[in-house]
């Protein structure tokens, strides 16, 4: 019995010198050199968890690849990096829009080169283009986004080896013809699907070897890909940017899990902390260390979180239930549940999206007592008597939404069964007829413009037999029409005016009841200057400078007490920098 | 003994057979690839070209046996997600998972042995109830918890190890692999230590100990020489069995610690529903736990005759 006594005295004594161990990193271990202006020089570091399947532009599509397509390939057009993402030059420095929508004409910039310092031509374009229409080339996902370039169907199916709505006057200009006029071409034009690649380095490598070791246009090489852990990039000598980027070089480190991501940031291993290397843990404790606080950024994203109702299945197909629902979820009550990182959305569009209305008229609501009054107008004064099923896919954020409304819900008489699947299981069934009466979806952006948020998931086009990505599977001919003639119409104003009418029919027929906007966070170290979260990429390094780090001596203090290990925090309580 | 171990290895493609076949039509009942391949918003029509670029729009039988007749030409397809050969990437991969592999059947032996022969040593004294209590925990102990542990407590705090990740030098990597190691090591150096405790324990108790103690040999070599060496048989075996089962361990430590190898290729393959490479790393797993058997039962016959005649 003594030594169990005297074991349980050590354990508890070794319990208390773990305890006395303060985190060594409540402050950061490098401060800015306080250098003035944006200046050159400097390799940024950050990390993601997942990995990049390839970079080839016209395959690349999950979050990781798109960030390391980014940084290698080139468009025609960009986004502006702050603000409302507008459509701005790139390799082409200027374009006319002509034949009412249906030709545009883009004249390459005379600095428009690849890295491997051959100038970019206009018949890259075309080359580039086929290849990534070209279903027998190389799979894309993207495709769809260029339907209505002229000779689009006739390349798809094999009839024809190249695409008559493309041509080329000149090695500076390309004409591109479209089938009909529609004014989000310009961007389906900066998404990197339409990136140029240089056709001999393609056939040199091959398609495979391409997406890891190719050139392209855009601001970053690759120096090195190690593949599963990190890929080194260096700065495109030949971009035709001469100011950007303003960093040497970038190490993106792949595959990395999220908590070891937080902790090489706050080790002064990584530059940048974002939404994925941060656990909600990780992101309360941040934001309570004061010499952290100020480098912590929260920037609302172009996301909508919402609950789809089928109106093809009971008891969903009334609409006054659909109502109910919207005006039963206390949004508020989620937020906190997942610590802001998400913020209340009462209609579609998402701030920073042209269209967005903070004051929005009809705007979905909490609402108690009006989700009664619906009940009992759809004929359920006293609930509905059966339980319905609600959907709800990977992931703890998904199922901690389902529980929460499930209990607002069961407060207005209905009660649903949450039923969670596997990502592959549920976005199968949610495309299906008749299968998911209710379900957790949303829509993340591919580019910034109402369409790309009202027709994917509400025109009724998008209703098939499988895979439908109208998980409502809503039909409102007068809503078609409306989207369709928006698509078209050449007046800015009178096309937001357009979709925010839209907005309005879906507020009124509620097939999703619009709960969040997720929002962005990131940290950044106290050197990394002129960081602001680009509206469309992800990380994208191409404005941000470097002030780098001088060792200060309270840093070097901290090296020592690293390698002192225990004994350093122990003779050392408070941490103190 | 040849037609022994040619019907092993008969029994070996038997399993691997059932094994891909389960996998195959396993995966592919999930869900459907082309979702995720496609995206959630691709028309039907680019569905289509997708499918039929991946030869997912052949009838489920044809598909599989195309599958088994790249298998028996050792191709495993193309990765959906990587677009690159199944067999490169699993190359790439494979020396990674084996470094870390080796070290930790390194550690596992060392330790174990070392371990196991103190608490034998020192039997009915506190070091054997410690070595007992420790190898307890080290049992019990998910790999999530101690290999966030250790990360925390001997990389994160103390700055003693490399904050996970693989390195860039040789050197570099064994050096980066030592924490996963240890930690992949726990459950198996607490197992050989208690069975090398055991065993040590009975072997101390023999005539031919108390012999060589009698004939004046030191406690060294006693415990060294004699009995450790008679000792050691059964952890030999163990530790082959165990070297399959490490690819399961893996799947977890190199998760914690960003260790680019075989184990984070499956878990990935997984999540992303890269269905070749499921099957690339389900079937290089089942050749490894199998080698692992086969080795183990050679080198038993080898060693037992009575084995062979069985």
């Amino acid at each position: 019995m003594p030594s169990i006594r005297r074991a349980s005295a050590v354990v508890a004594l070794a319990l208390t010198a773990l305890a006395a161990c303060r985190d060594p990193h409540t402050h950061p271990r490098y401060e800015g050199a306080g250098l003035p202006g944006p200046r050159r020089g400097g390799t940024f570091r950050f990390a993601m968890d997942g990995d990049v399947g390839t970079a080839d532009p016209a395959l690349s599509a999950d979050t990781t690849s798109m960030i390391a397509t980014r940084m290698l390939h080139e468009c025609l057009v960009d986004y502006a990096a702050r603000g409302t993402a507008d459509v701005v030059p790139a390799l082409a420095e200027r374009w006319e829009v002509t034949d009412e929508g249906r030709t545009y004409t883009f004249h390459l910039r005379p600095s428009a080169r690849f890295g491997n310092g051959r100038a970019v031509t206009s018949r890259d374009f075309v080359w580039s283009w086929e290849r990534m229409l070209n279903p027998r080339r190389v799979p894309s996902p993207g495709a769809d986004n260029y339907r209505l370039i002229d000779g689009y169907d006739d390349l798809r199916e094999g009839r024809a080896q190249h695409l008559r709505g493309l041509t080329t006057p000149d090695d500076r200009t390309l004409v591109v013809r479209l089938s009909g006029p529609d004014r989000t071409f310009l961007h389906a034009l900066a998404l990197r699907f339409a990136a140029v690649v240089p056709r001999e380095s393609v056939e040199a490598l091959g398609d495979a070897r391409y997406g890891t070791e190719g050139v392209g246009a855009g601001p970053f090489l690759v120096e090195h890909w190690e593949p599963g852990f990190r890929i080194t990039f260096r700065r495109n000598p030949y971009y035709w940017d001469p100011e950007r980027p303003r960093v040497d070089g970038v190490i993106f480190e792949v595959s990395i899990a999220r908590h070891l991501q937080f902790m090489r940031f706050l080790s002064g291993e990584l530059e940048l902390a974002h939404n994925y290397s941060l656990s909600t843990a990780d992101y309360l404790w941040i934001g309570r260390q004061t010499a952290w606080r100020p480098y912590l950024q929260r920037t609302p994203m172009a996301t909508i979180g919402a609950f789809m109702m089928n109106t093809e299945m009971r008891p969903f197909d009334n609409v006054h239930v659909r109502r109910a629902v919207t005006f039963a979820i206390d949004r508020d009550a989620l937020c906190r549940a997942r610590n802001y990182r998400i913020q209340p959305a009462w209609g579609l569009l998402p701030p920073s999206i042209p269209g967005h209305r903070d004051a929005l008229p009809n705007a979905q609501r909490f609402d108690p007592a009006e989700a009664r009054r619906e009940m009992a107008l759809a004929g359920y004064p006293n609930g509905y008597p059966d339980e319905v099923e609600l959907w709800i896919g990977e992931g703890e954020a998904g199922l901690v939404y389902g529980q929460l409304i499930q209990a607002d819900l069961a407060r207005i008489g209905l009660r649903v069964r949450i039923k969670q699947a596997s990502g592959a299981v549920y976005y199968g069934a949610l495309g299906r007829p008749g299968t998911v009466p209710m379900g957790f979806t949303g829509w993340q952006m591919d580019y910034p413009d109402p369409a790309n948020f009202i027709e994917p998931s509400f025109h009724s086009r998008n209703i098939q037999p499988e895979n439908s990505a109208n998980h409502a599977f809503y039909r409102n001919a007068a809503f078609d029409a409306l989207v369709d003639r928006a698509r078209v119409e050449p007046d800015r104003a009178r096309r937001i005016a357009m979709y925010q009418e839209a907005e309005q029919m879906l507020l009124r027929d509620a097939p999703w009841a619009f709960v969040y906007n997720a929002v962005d966070l990131s940290v950044v170290q106290p050197y990394v200057k002129n960081w602001v979260p680009h509206p469309v990429w992800n990380y994208y390094p191409g404005d941000l400078w470097l002030d780098l780090p001088t060792r200060a001596w309270r840093a070097a203090r901290r090296d020592l007490a690293a390698a002192l290990g225990p004994l350093a925090h122990l003779a050392n309580p408070g941490g103190a920098p | 003994m040849i037609a022994w171990l040619a019907r092993r290895l008969a029994w070996m493609a038997l399993v691997l057979w059932l094994v891909a076949t389960a996998t195959f039509f396993g995966a592919l009942s999930i869900g459907d690839p082309v979702q995720t391949l496609a995206g959630p918003h691709a028309t039907a029509r680019d569905r289509a070209y997708i499918r039929a670029h991946y030869h997912l729009d052949r009838p489920r039988t044809t598909q599989y046996a195309y599958f088994l007749g790249s298998l028996a030409r050792g191709d495993l397809g193309q990765s959906f997600r990587y677009h690159r050969p199944v067999t490169e990437l699993v190359g790439e991969r494979l020396p990674r998972t084996m470094l870390l592999g080796v070290m930790t059947l390194a550690i596992e032996f060392v330790l174990g042995v070392a371990v196991g022969t103190l608490a034998a040593v020192k039997r009915r004294t506190r070091v054997e109830t410690a070595v007992l209590g420790a190898t307890f925990l080290g049992i019990s102990l998910p790999t999530f918890l101690s290999g966030k542990l250790c990360l925390m407590v001997f990389a994160y705090w103390f700055g003693w190890f490399p904050l996970g990740g693989y390195g860039t030098t040789a050197l570099d990597h064994v050096w980066h692999g030592v924490l996963p190691a240890l930690v992949l090591g726990l459950l198996g150096t607490s197992s050989e230590a208690r069975l090398v405790r055991n065993e040590m324990v009975e072997t101390l108790q023999a005539d031919y100990v108390r012999t060589a103690r009698a004939k004046g040999a030191s406690e060294w070599q006693v415990v060294v020489h004699h009995a450790l060496r008679n000792a050691l048989l059964p952890v030999l075996t163990s530790l082959g069995l165990s070297f399959g089962a490490l690819f399961s361990g893996a799947i977890i430590t190199e998760q914690i610690f960003a260790w680019p190898g075989l184990g984070r290729l499956a878990y990935e393959s997984v999540t992303g529903f890269d269905v070749p490479v499921i099957m690339g790393t389900v079937l290089l797993a089942s050749t490894g736990i199998l080698a692992g058997n086969l080795v183990a039962d050679v080198g038993y016959a080898v060693l037992d005759p009575r084995i062979r005649r069985a």
